[in-house]
């Protein structure tokens, strides 16, 4: 997106305000790249990047019939996308639950023993740090890890896209780890979750 | 405040490059629930929007599915026939007020800010509280109101408790009925500014909001377990796969073995809404039947049969049932015929109805005029309490 070219984003977005399918999608993949690592800097998640990216596209294909009074697209695009991530991140600094989360994303990788250890002792750890996560996100791990679905069963089953099955669980992981690393010296417990 | 900000800058800073320390993390956190801080953050994201490069993990996205959830969750055209053709010309005018603005969270522990015109009133209006009345089998009515806990009545087998505040329970005794032996019908009636929960004979639980009803059988017996709701409820229904869980609600029945979900079918609301939690339900209307899945709310209105699937925040939809208003660019209607149901209020619009889209969430605890300061302090409308009647004015 070097060059901006406002005369035929103008254009676009009044297609779009017919219903142009077809253009829409010309938006989305103009800006979807962008959009997507600029909530992945701000959140530091990016299974919670693509729900936030989907709802703003969500907002823009919603309101696509008042299209034609916006004078300047990439503006317009850039406020929605920036008022769902400051609500993200505003619902997290007033949700213990959601803090917790996106500090597990944030610490680094401490690297720790990936041993296979007192696997029966930690479950019920893992319970715990599970319990204190979203419904939505133990539901699709225990799908993943207890009933051994593939991204693609779990993606068709809850209606969210494989990637985004793919990063929820990857989370989920790290959110664990950290847990534990938290709780106990038995680090390496997770690595058997992880070589799945 | 100037330092503040520099510190609030270097925080951020940290923050994107993961490297900040626990406390730093906290602090951060502390500065972006302050709505006083939001222009430094929002300046920030100005800024790295401006200057990003895509990573390289933008390749891994399922860029598809996603794009197809966007088309789909929002139905678009069955939901568009569902609104009028005025609905489309007010979005367009409220649209440029919706963006950047009206942001709203209270935090109880926060005065509302102080230079926000206080909303004009002669008497505050207290919140809803838990209240009902239930019609037993024989047409005698209780009135629950705080009642003391411990066994109300019987009906039947079954012995129906006062569980807590708030709450009501039928317990069928160990002897189990009859199949087909007569089942007793109860109807629980919550009334503007009520709300109240009930643990079926089965062991499902539902909660009911204000100006609701819900008529039941004191024990289950036939092949299905049929209830009847006029309003809205939120239901935790037992799992029993031999015996699936029917709502009905007017043209509409809701199917389901086990799950948790929220019906909205208030008779004077342009639309019904079924959003489910999880599991997942059937929905019927007329003739047309869909599923639904978790995270998605199913609407329609009362003159066809077409049902407008989209996602939505479940927490948006169940917001009463956890003690809050939560509201996602909800109109101006649909958030005063939230509140004039929870404080047993009525409803004037002064001229034309104020053409803004609020977002935000507030405790259902709070008295009405702040609950009205909040909506007033978003600017484009102003509120005046009469006796029991809210005036609204365009601003």
């Amino acid at each position: 997106m070097a060059t901006y070219d406002l005369v035929s984003e103008k254009l676009l977005l009044e297609q779009i305000s017919k219903g142009d399918e077809y253009a829409f999608r010309q938006i989305f993949d103009l800006y979807k790249t962008k959009i997507f690592t600029f909530i992945v800097n701000f959140t530091h998640s990016k299974a919670d990047a693509e729900e936030i990216l989907q709802d703003t596209f969500l907002t823009l294909w919603q309101n696509r019939y008042t299209l034609t009074n916006i004078d300047h697209p990439r503006n317009y695009i850039y406020t929605v996308v920036r008022n769902k991530t400051y609500n993200y991140l505003k619902q997290a600094s007033k949700s213990e639950k959601m803090l917790r989360e996106v500090w597990a994303n944030v610490k680094q990788d401490c690297n720790q023993t990936e041993d296979i250890l007192h696997l029966h002792e930690s479950n019920k750890l893992i319970q715990d740090a599970l319990s204190m996560l979203s419904e939505q996100k133990q539901r699709i791990f225990k799908m993943s890890r207890y009933d051994g679905l593939s991204h693609e069963q779990i993606a068709a089953e809850t209606g969210l896209s494989k990637s985004r099955v793919k990063n929820v669980i990857v989370e989920v992981l790290k959110f664990i780890k950290v847990y534990l690393a938290q709780c106990t010296s038995v680090l390496g417990v997770i690595a058997w979750f992880l070589e799945n | 405040m100037e330092s503040n900000n520099d510190r609030l800058n270097y925080l951020i800073t940290q923050y994107l490059n993961k490297e900040c320390t626990a406390d730093e993390f906290a602090e951060l956190f502390t500065y972006i629930g302050n709505p006083a801080y939001e222009d430094v953050l929002q300046a920030r994201m100005r800024d790295d929007l401006k200057s990003l490069t895509p990573g390289a993990d933008v390749h891994q996205v399922d860029w598809d599915s996603i794009y197809n959830n966007v088309i789909n969750s929002s139905e678009s055209n069955k939901v568009r026939s569902l609104f009028s053709r005025r609905f489309a010309i007010a979005a367009a005018v409220t649209l440029l007020c919706t963006i950047g603005a009206g942001i709203w969270v209270l935090k109880q522990k926060q005065p509302v800010t102080q230079q926000v015109a206080v909303v004009k009133q002669k008497h505050d209006i207290k919140p809803g509280t838990d209240k009902a009345v239930l019609k037993l089998a024989d047409g005698s009515e209780i009135v629950l109101n705080n009642t003391a806990k411990g066994i109300l009545t019987h009906q039947g087998l079954t012995a129906v408790k006062q569980q807590a505040n708030g709450v009501i329970a039928y317990q069928v005794s160990a002897q189990r009925p009859q199949q087909g032996s007569k089942a007793l019908t109860n109807t629980l009636s919550i009334p503007s500014g009520g709300q109240y929960m009930l643990i079926l004979p089965d062991n499902s639980k539902v909660w009911l909001n204000s100006n609701s009803s819900l008529t039941y059988a004191t024990a289950f017996t036939g092949d299905e377990r049929v209830v009847e709701l006029t309003g809205e409820g939120y239901f935790e229904i037992a799992k029993d796969a031999q015996h699936p869980f029917v709502v009905k609600s007017g043209r509409s029945n809701v199917r389901v073995l086990g799950t948790h979900f929220n019906i909205s079918a208030y008779p004077n609301e342009k639309l019904n809404e079924v959003t489910l939690a999880e599991g997942s339900v059937m929905l019927t209307v007329g003739k047309q039947s869909t599923k639904i899945k978790p995270g998605q709310q199913a609407s329609f209105n009362q003159h066809d049969d077409m049902i407008a699937l989209r996602a939505v925040d479940v927490d948006e939809a169940i917001d009463w049932k956890n003690g809050y208003f939560q509201f996602d660019n909800a109109s101006m209607e649909r958030v005063m015929n939230k509140v004039k149901r929870w404080y047993n209020i009525d409803i004037e619009y002064q001229g034309k109805q104020p053409a803004v889209k609020f977002t935000g969430m507030i405790s259902r605890n709070n008295n009405l005029s702040k609950i009205l300061d909040l909506l007033q302090s978003t600017g484009g409308v102003n509120f005046e309490i009469v006796n029991k009647k809210v005036i609204v004015k365009s601003k």
